[in-house]
């Protein structure tokens, strides 16, 4: 295992630690968006083909779209309530 | 290796002559422009023609018809991209 | 040598910052959220002592891919592939910000003179570098300390007048 994998996959696991000890809900997505970013990134790094990166890229893409959706609910709950 | 960059020539002038003839405007009329959703000749019509061609020739081989196809498909992508993607 | 390995870890990791937060504030990130749930974010790092456009700027990251998104994914692409993959990622990035109702400037233009700086960059410091080092680049933005971040990125605004 390279040096970059170590750092990448050292920052993912500490942002897993982040998410559970936190308790506002808003911070947990910011811990969860550099923890998508961490995983696209050992996916094209450890499928080390043009097929990788596209699987990689539509990964992330998919997991912005679900933060979104869920910062657009946490909005309108505070709202409702 | 210049038979690539030509191939990419072709594509990103079939975009711009294309995207001409559908009317589409050289810079966006909404001002401030970063906020405005409009497409324009600058702005995403030679970048997806190019990354078009770029699928095309990784996919297929260097074959100037692709070339042509990516130009027009930049150009159609550009133009109808608001009825595809819906406004918010 | 592990220690040379560090170095250009850290200064691609550098370029990759000032690549992205540039050009994010440049196409007026911090100025209003984007979404609806950016301004939950900024309002709830407004609170515990942030910087309210460094608040709209770290949530406008999260719910829409952006310069940040741009250099990371290009940079994948440019180990992978080369620089056309940096123009396939310019495509696909641009789609992902029209299905998050974002016009598309700030992630296309990231991944794009991501592309252009590691093309000229290559005999010193190769593309994985720059993998590593953006995902470093975000993680002081987004996983390390929200307020200093969100004050940092407030000051930057306000210097190139997209602040308030």
């Amino acid at each position: 295992m390279d040096i970059i994998e170590g750092v990448i996959g050292f920052i993912a696991l500490l942002m897993v630690f982040r998410i559970f000890l936190t308790r506002s809900r808003a911070r947990k997505l910011l811990y969860l968006c550099c923890l998508s970013f961490c995983i696209s990134a050992l996916i094209a790094l450890y499928v080390k083909s043009p097929m990788g990166g596209i699987v990689a890229i539509i990964y992330f893409i998919c997991s912005t779209l679900t933060s979104n959706a869920i910062a657009y609910t946490i909005e309108q709950v505070k709202d409702i309530e | 290796m210049i038979n690539i960059v030509l191939l990419y020539l072709i594509s990103l002038i079939t975009s711009i002559v294309v995207a001409l003839l559908l009317k589409v405007p050289i810079l966006p009329k909404k001002k401030p422009i970063r906020f405005s959703f409009e497409t324009s000749i600058i702005f995403p019509t030679p970048i997806l023609a190019l990354g078009i061609e770029a699928i095309l020739r990784n996919l297929f081989g260097n074959y100037i018809y692709l070339a042509f196809i990516a130009g027009l498909f930049g150009a159609l992508l550009s133009k109808y991209a608001h009825k595809l993607f819906g406004e918010v | 040598m592990e220690i040379l390995d560090i170095i250009k870890l850290i200064i691609a990791g550098i370029i990759c910052w000032i690549n992205f937060v540039l050009i994010d504030t440049y196409f007026g990130l911090p100025e209003k959220p984007g979404v609806l749930g950016a301004k939950t974010i900024g309002e709830k790092i407004k609170e515990i002592g942030g910087n309210l456009n460094g608040g709209y700027f770290m949530g406008n990251i999260v719910c829409s891919p952006d310069a940040s998104a741009g250099t990371l994914l290009a940079s994948i692409m440019n180990y992978l592939m080369g620089v056309e993959g940096g123009l396939i990622t310019a495509l696909l990035v641009w789609i992902g910000n029209r299905l998050c109702a974002d016009p598309g400037y700030a992630g296309t233009t990231g991944a794009l003179t991501i592309t252009l700086i590691i093309y000229l960059l290559h005999p010193i410091i190769e593309a994985k570098y720059f993998v590593g080092g953006m995902i470093l680049a975000i993680f002081s933005i987004q996983g390390f300390e929200h307020k200093y971040a969100s004050i940092l990125l407030g000051k930057i605004a306000k210097k190139m007048n997209r602040g308030e």
